[in-house]
């Protein structure tokens, strides 16, 4: 039934490597045809600069398909990206309390997330943990700072931190191409977002080292400043633990609303 | 129901027009035609998606034929829901329109 035709092999691979499973046949059909059609009508290298530009789009497309499908890795990117650059931002600017400009920059991404996936029985609750947290952490973190520690102010509190951010953008980034790849479920491909932060932090010669501490923190610590200052961490791990705790609740929200 | 984006409504459009055979060439084609600008097959499979996703329209994989190279076309048709978006679009455009102008004023 199949004939030999001369449209591009490579872009082929790419379209059978890079769509979905279910997508790959109908388009290189599709493509197929259009090439055998433009190559007859405008010639074979005309129809090869087409194919190719087709691939290329059909592959695009299909990747913001995968994303728009898999919001919860566009938003461990977009909360990495929007971390790493708040936290850059703030070290910039000063030091000390302004700390508290990413944490809510941090938060405020969770919460807009959870706004947008229309998380409604859980805003409320989101809404009076944030409260708390964030008086918690203001209260805990001036204590400390300008009471009891005044020269914490000059300890190189983001140093590490911008990096794990980064990191974690490009986990996020990763966790997005292996959800959009595999068209399957965001839970294998979350960890993925996790890997580089945790990576960095191996190389940069830090181990966790409290059984104390949420499975979720310690793929994001910033263990860096682990040697430092504990409330430091102690802080980084109450962030990082709510906000693993805010996507895992957000999923599973998620899952209950698609399952209605 | 969210309203129709203008591309899939003209989509949506262009299937009926098609009838029993519409697929990813045709249905380009036929949007280029009607359209008069240059609309990318990667566009036309994502919307279809989204309206799969929406259930407004549903699809069934034809014989492969030696044109495709052996493989099968992926025919789409329109569903209920795609039917009641469109009414539901046309109301919607025709009450705007009426503001501006209304039926029976000079």
């Amino acid at each position: 039934m199949s004939r030999v035709s001369d449209s591009p092999r490579l872009a082929q691979q790419l379209l059978r490597f890079l769509l979905p499973m279910d997508e790959v046949e109908p388009t290189l059909g599709d493509l197929e045809e259009e090439f055998l059609s433009n190559a007859v009508r405008a010639g074979h290298a005309h129809a090869i600069r087409i194919y190719w530009k087709e691939a290329m789009d059909a592959i695009f497309h299909s990747a913001v398909r995968g994303i728009e499908r898999n919001r919860i890795p566009l938003f461990a990117m977009a909360s990495g990206l929007l971390g790493g650059e708040l936290l850059i931002v703030s070290s910039v600017l000063a030091r000390g309390p302004m700390i508290f400009v990413t944490y809510a920059g941090l938060m405020l991404v969770v919460g807009l997330y959870l706004r947008l996936m229309r998380v409604n029985p859980f805003a409320s609750r989101f809404r009076l943990g944030l409260g708390s947290f964030m008086t918690a952490t203001v209260t805990f973190y001036l204590f400390v700072t300008l009471i009891l520690h005044p020269h914490a102010r000059e300890i190189p509190l983001l140093g590490h931190v911008w990096r794990i951010g980064l990191m974690l953008a490009l986990g996020g980034a990763a966790s997005i191409i292996i959800a959009t790849l595999t068209s399957k479920d965001m839970f294998p491909a979350l960890p993925v977002a996790y890997i580089p932060a945790f990576m960095y932090a191996w190389l940069i010669g830090v181990r966790p080292r409290s059984a104390a501490v949420p499975f979720f923190a310690r793929f994001v610590l910033p263990f860096g400043m682990w040697g430092h200052e504990w409330w430091y961490a102690g802080l980084d791990i109450l962030l990082w633990t709510v906000i693993a705790y805010v996507i895992v609740l957000g999923m599973r929200q998620r899952g209950r609303r698609f399952a209605r | 129901m969210r309203p129709l984006g203008d591309f899939e409504r003209a989509v949506l459009l262009a299937l009926i027009r098609l009838g029993d055979g519409p697929y990813g060439v045709n249905i380009r084609q036929e949007l280029e035609t009607r359209l008069g600008r240059a609309i990318s097959l990667g566009a036309v499979y994502t919307t279809l998606d989204r309206l799969l996703e929406k259930r407004m329209v549903s699809t069934r994989f034809g014989d492969p034929t030696p044109q495709r190279g052996g493989r099968a076309k992926k025919f789409f048709t329109i569903e209920a829901l795609g039917l009641a978006a469109l009414e539901q679009a046309r109301r919607s455009s025709e009450a705007i329109w009426a503001i501006g102008f209304p039926a029976g004023e000079k």
